[in-house]
């Protein structure tokens, strides 16, 4: 290669800056479909079944929240004839309806045979709507739910774990309602009363302990098809931060097991998609799937979401704060000593703020903001009925 | 056509400014430049960047400057030969004005006995460079008269590699032709005098004065022109255009290819194409590309022959090809030739290079993203066999780690490697034999638990033989795959890994033949497919549970495609003439047995209204066997590609169009105007809610449509000067529509046409560059396009819980205008031979602007809690680079 040149390329980047990036976006006025029906509600057996309905809404309007529907003529019907009938309304919190709650409608499905299959058959706004004939899905028993901490403890995972009952029923999708108790970052001991120090009754203060609860919000499914066997393994319910007040003390979840049918696995597989998972570079792209409802008069209308008929099991567990200690406070709460000569202008502590501890022998003051001395800005004292811990 | 000389004199220009000349130890080659200044007809010489020889000239008086230079030039051991007011510096041995003795004794002689340089290149035939030297082809004696044949090979000189797409014609223009994928070309002119011209973009043209008594055999040999090797300029064949009967043929050399402004400053032959009207993609980080509204699937790329499936690295930021070893590309986007088939919009043709026959060189480059080299030679001193071999390969693992975190892909990592090989050996003038390999492989992950990766294997062999002077043939055969793997560790449960692969062997027969006025084009093609559409096998986790999935195995697809072809380039008269083809192709899937076939047709004429405005007219019609299937707005590497079978029809196509070329402004400036009109039937679009991968009946998930795309091109070119460049203009739609569901509530849109994702009607390039000095240049690219159809929510809704989003219509809405400008400084190197190394140097700013063109856009729910709008953008910054060349 005695002939050999060579090049030699050297690429220098004088400043390098790949300024790929993720803004908020809001496209020009974009032509709404408000209005489409939404139903939502699954046809039970031994428990009673709950409906609501409410109507699409602007995307580009903030602030504006769901309504709620009324319903009439609700009712489900066997294929046999047999109808079971709404028989009362509930109203429960939800700040994205309308007037903070959603109006549902309870129908009497106890006795609801297992082995027909069922439809829900509804008017609403004068129109008449039902589903196509639903075949009622049986649902395995949760065998258990486990938890999962992080190798860097920054969040707990809640796992669910269950056997599925036959070869057929290989869709899964799961619901949850979660508990937590919590407490204020300091109790607070004195108080000032004229500007002295007063030590308060011995206890565990008012808002010390405080308790919230949350719904999931989320679409959870999963296929076991392709599976050697109908198994449901470290299946991922939620996922907890750790500086999450659930974490702080006491944390209860109540995870809902639904069997499903294909179909509803299709459909609100295509709804998590279509919520979740595009705008990446190779993601698909969004499209709208119809559900199984359909307008008797006038069977081009759209009517959103997916009616099932299935079984719901059920499953609570307690995950204890002194178990995985992963908890870290986020809120600041560092207390600060105030120095009697406030005209030095070395500190003053705001009129609201309350006095945490009180240094009995240097006579020293030391203060925290009144955030961190009451639990009522991240919960209520509602304490759920069946929480297994008291504080009095 | 240039200056004419006859005047056999030395003339002087006469300068006004008195102007003071200096050369200090500079190279022959900046002498000569100057000299041409003053020297009314041409100069040549041999550049010899090996050359130590150097010059210094003073001189007051300008006028005296070449006179000195000359004197200069002899004492140096150069001689000076005038020849039709030419003049010609070679080292050593003069030129000789008449023929060497004994030159008529054989009757295919070789001449230049005296200039070794040419003689290298070839050693049995005639070559030719030099303009106004008299070229005696056969005996004057044996002369009979009437139309004869002159061919050869169109080289490069300063590697003798073959330059294709090179026009070569008469200077009354009445024969035509183009060189061929192997520089060959064939014209045909009347027995005697001739004046045959060879040009090629950036190329200097050849004006040679041919006397032609019998049929025979005339290389040419041509190089770069010097100042426009910095050009950014991106054009097909000035001439060609015009010229030949085809329509909607761009020609791009690797030379331009490394001069335009790019990411990073990767040189990338696709991404090139975008530069042209009537190719769109549809986004910065998209694979594939869009010919005149036809899909990504819908283009057949062949590398050497081989169909590439996947052409991209790296998410489709770079394509596959290594530029060191690739010659030029070809895309034929409207007449397409009847050789050529199986696709329906477009053929996409990668020439790689067949290495330097003179001397062993090669390169080593080092970039942001990639480490690259190659080397090249001859085996033999005679350069028959010849070799190139290339290799790239990256680290850009750190550059994911810059991109947005909600793109999925700052947490992974990607490497990506491809390497060619090339053998070729000569037989002699009229049978070479070629071999070529390829491979490519991309590696890349998302996030911890899931990796994919993706190649492309080619290899042929191809024979190529004249029989005689009026038929020749080519063979090729090979063997082509494409595969993908995905293993999925998330869970150890449901760990997995999935593999696609497609492999085919080719093989095919091109015969030429000349009759008369007819050239013919025949042949015959086959492929076999063999398709794995997915294996899906469990993967155990060393350490964690074994792997509860159920191996699946999709049956194989087995397919075997055929076709026939014959095409007739036919000049009826001296301003009318055609290309009339036909195919027929038939796909018979054998398993189970389905055939399907049918005839295609290509068709085009030109119609030269006068010596400067063209007319041309075509219609064609295509076949595809094989389909993409796609969800994803963008070309995937997890693409499931689809023969057709019972279900799945083949997609059938036509376009007509109708094209208008124009010279204008002193032959300076070209227009050309283009309009088409396309049909598609049977492209597979995705049904809602489609789960494409593993789908063992795939017709269950997806649509077919029918197409149709039209729109006009219009585009102003300058080539030459100082300023050269383009400016296009393109109007185009293309709409699908749902056949399959037509009248049902379950169509796409409503059974409505509707845009397909790439569909941006209007859009504006502007390419250019300018000439300061010999030296600097600037480049520059502007691209504007209408925003690419989306499908956004038109409401929100309630649901489970959370906030859901409502989407209606399947890409009723747009994104954001593109706009883009890149910028870029050349440097040429000095002239100054002495110094040990050379620097060139190109400073660029891609997105000069910075403006943040949106790449998607899109609304996200997270867990239902919040709705929010988002907008990516790949690159959303000026993004400044240096690209440093070092030769030694």
């Amino acid at each position: 290669m005695k002939e050999a040149y060579k090049y030699i390329t050297l690429c220098v980047a004088a400043v390098l800056c790949v300024a790929s990036c993720i803004y908020p976006f809001t496209p020009e006025e974009v032509p709404q479909e408000i209005g489409l029906l939404v139903m939502e509600g699954e046809i039970n057996a031994g428990i009673e079944s709950s409906f609501t309905a409410s109507e699409s809404f602007s995307l580009l309007a903030e602030n504006v929240k769901a309504k709620s529907l009324e319903l009439s003529d609700i009712y489900v019907e066997s294929e046999s004839g047999k109808k079971y009938t709404s028989y009362r309304t509930q109203k429960t919190e939800d700040y994205k309806f309308e007037g903070d709650s959603k109006l549902s409608y309870i129908v009497d499905t106890r006795a609801l045979d297992r082995e027909e299959r069922h439809k829900l058959v509804f008017s609403c706004k004068g129109k008449k709507y039902e589903t196509v004939w639903l075949e009622f899905v049986e649902t395995p028993v949760i065998d258990s739910i486990t938890y999962r901490v992080a190798d860097d403890k920054s969040k707990l995972d809640v796992l669910v774990h269950a056997t599925g009952i036959s070869d057929s029923l290989r869709y899964f999708k799961w619901e949850y309602r979660e508990d937590w108790e919590f407490h204020a970052v300091y109790q607070q001991q004195y108080i000032l009363v004229n500007n002295v120090p007063e030590k308060l009754p011995p206890g565990v203060p008012e808002n010390y302990y405080c308790w919230n609860k949350a719904f999931s919000s989320d679409i959870n499914l999963l296929s076991t098809t392709g599976l050697s066997e109908n198994r449901v393994k470290d299946h991922l319910i939620t996922s907890i931060g750790c500086t999450n007040k659930r974490l702080m003390d006491l944390y209860s979840i109540e995870v809902y097991q639904k069997g499903i049918s294909e179909e509803a696995y299709k459909y609100w597989d295509t709804m998590l998609k279509n919520n979740e998972g595009t705008g990446g570079i190779f993601a698909p792209q969004p499209n709208e799937l119809r559900g199984n409802i359909y307008c008797i008069d006038d069977p081009e209308e759209m009517v959103l979401g997916y009616i099932i008929s299935c079984a719901v099991e059920k499953m609570r567990v307690y995950i204890k704060a002194q178990d995985h200690r992963i908890y870290r406070d986020p809120e600041d709460c560092t207390p600060f000593q105030w120095f009697p000569n406030p005209d030095k202008g070395e500190f003053e502590p705001s009129p609201t703020w309350g006095v945490y501890v009180y240094d009995e022998e240097t006579g020293d003051l030391f203060y925290v903001e009144d955030r961190c001395l009451t639990c009522l800005r991240h919960g209520t004292k509602d304490k759920p009925d069946f929480w297994p811990t008291k504080h009095e | 056509m240039k200056k004419i000389l006859s005047i056999l004199l030395l003339t002087l220009s006469v300068h006004m400014s008195g102007q003071k000349i200096s050369f200090y130890k500079s190279p022959l080659d900046s002498v000569v430049m100057k000299m041409e200044e003053y020297f009314s007809g041409k100069i040549f010489f041999v550049p010899d960047t090996a050359s130590t020889d150097r010059f210094t000239i003073r001189t007051d008086d300008e006028s005296k400057f070449v006179l000195q230079a000359l004197d200069l030039l002899k004492n140096q051991g150069y001689s000076v030969t005038m020849k039709d007011g030419n003049m010609f510096i070679l080292k050593g041995v003069g030129i000789s004005t008449s023929l060497p003795v004994q030159y008529f004794q054989k009757s295919m002689p070789t001449v230049y006995g005296s200039e070794d340089y040419l003689g290298a290149l070839s050693d049995d035939a005639k070559v030719a460079n030099f303009a106004n030297k008299v070229y005696e082809i056969g005996r004057e004696e044996n002369c009979k008269g009437g139309k004869l044949f002159l061919s050869g090979k169109v080289q490069n000189v300063s590697n003798g590699e073959p330059l294709v797409g090179v026009s070569v014609y008469s200077a009354d223009g009445k024969s035509f032709t183009q060189t061929d994928e192997f520089g060959q070309y064939k014209l045909q002119l009347p027995s005697g005098a001739n004046k045959v011209i060879a040009s090629g973009f950036s190329l200097n043209d050849v004006e040679l004065d041919v006397r032609l008594y019998e049929t025979g055999n005339l290389d040419i040999i041509m190089k770069e022109k010097v100042y426009s090797l910095n050009s950014a300029v991106v054009s097909a064949e000035s001439s060609n255009n015009r010229k030949s009967n085809k329509m909607g043929v761009e020609l791009v050399r690797i030379g331009r290819i490394k001069h335009v402004p790019t990411v990073l400053g990767e040189a990338d032959v696709l991404k090139v194409l975008v530069t042209l009207p009537g190719v769109k993609s549809v986004g910065e980080a998209s694979g594939g590309f869009n010919v005149r509204g036809g899909a990504t699937d819908q283009n057949l790329i062949l590398f050497n022959d081989g169909t590439i499936y996947n052409p991209t690295h790296l998410f489709g930021l770079f394509s596959a090809f290594n530029p060191d070893v690739v010659t030029d590309v070809e895309l034929f986007k409207s007449s397409i030739p009847a050789e050529y088939g199986g696709r329906l919009s477009s053929v996409l043709e990668i020439r790689g290079r067949e290495g330097n026959e003179k001397k062993v060189a090669g390169s080593l480059g080092v970039g942001l993203l990639t480490a690259k080299g190659h080397i090249e030679g001859p085996f033999t001193k005679k350069g028959k066999t010849k070799f190139i071999l290339g290799a790239r390969t990256t680290y850009s693992d750190w550059m994911l780690g810059l991109l947005p975190k909600n793109s999925g892909y700052n947490q992974g990592t990607a490497n990506f490697y491809d390497a060619n090989a090339s053998i070729s050996h000569k037989f002699n003038n009229n049978n070479s034999i070629y071999a070529y390999g390829y491979y490519s492989k991309d590696k890349f992950s998302f996030s911890v638990d899931t990796t994919y990766s993706y190649y492309n294997i080619n290899g042929s062999l191809k024979f190529r033989s004249n029989f005689s002077e009026k038929h020749s043939m080519v063979f090729s055969t090979g063997y082509d795959e494409y595969g993908y793997n995905v293993l999925d560790t998330h869970k150890d449960i449901e760990a997995y890994n999935l593999n696609f692969r497609i492999q085919q062997a080719f093989a095919k027969f091109k015969f030429k033949s000349v009759l008369g006025k007819h050239t013919l084009n025949y042949g015959l093609t086959g492929t076999y497919y063999y398709l794995t559409p997915g294996t899906m096998l469990p993967y155990n986790i060393p350490g964690l549970e074994a792997s509860l999935v159920v191996p699946k195995i999709l049956d194989q697809e087995m397919g075997a495609e055929a076709a026939a072809y014959i095409s007739d380039t036919w000049d009826m008269t001296e301003s009318i003439s055609a290309d009339i083809g036909v195919r027929y192709s038939a796909f018979a899937n054998l398993r189970p047995f389905t055939y399907y076939g049918g005839p295609e047709f290509r068709v085009s004429a030109k119609f030269l209204l006068s010596d400067k405005v063209t007319l041309k007219a075509g219609y064609n019609s295509m076949r595809q066997y094989i389909h993409m299937l796609s969800n994803t707005t963008t070309m995937s590497p997890t693409d499931i590609w689809k023969l057709s079978d019972a279900d799945i029809k083949p997609q059938t196509g036509w376009q007509a169009a109708m094209a208008l070329y124009a010279m204008m402004f002193n032959n300076n400036v070209e227009f050309s105007l283009e309009g088409y009109y396309k049909s598609m039937d049977n492209y597979l679009d995705y049904k809602s809610g489609s789960v494409l991968i593993m789908n063992s009946n795939l017709v269950e998930d997806v649509i077919e449509t029918r197409g149709r795309a039209y729109g006009a091109e219009v585009m102003l070119k300058k080539p030459l000067g100082k300023l050269n460049g383009w400016v296009s203009y393109t109007y185009s739609r293309t709409l699908l529509q749902d056949k399959q569901d037509a009248g049902s509530v379950f169509a796409v849109n409503g059974g409505e046409w509707y845009p397909a994702a790439y569909d941006k009607p209007h859009d504006v390039k502007f390419v250019g560059n300018f000439k300061f000095t010999h030296r600097y240049s600037i480049s520059m690219n502007v691209d504007y396009s209408t925003g690419r159809p989306t499908t956004i929510p038109v409401g929100k809704y309630v649901y489970g819980g959370g906030y859901r989003l409502y989407y209606s219509d399947r890409n009723a809405y747009r994104i954001p205008d593109y706009f883009r400008m890149d910028l870029a400084l050349n440097i040429e190197p000095s002239h100054n031979l002495k110094k040990l190394s050379h620097f060139s140097i190109t400073m660029g700013v891609y997105n000069v602007t910075g403006r943040k063109n949106a790449y998607s856009i899109y609304y996200d729910t997270t867990s239902g809690e919040k709705v929010q709008g988002y907008m990516l953008t790949i690159f959303g910054a000026p993004i400044p680079y240096i690209n440093l060349n070092v030769k030694f």
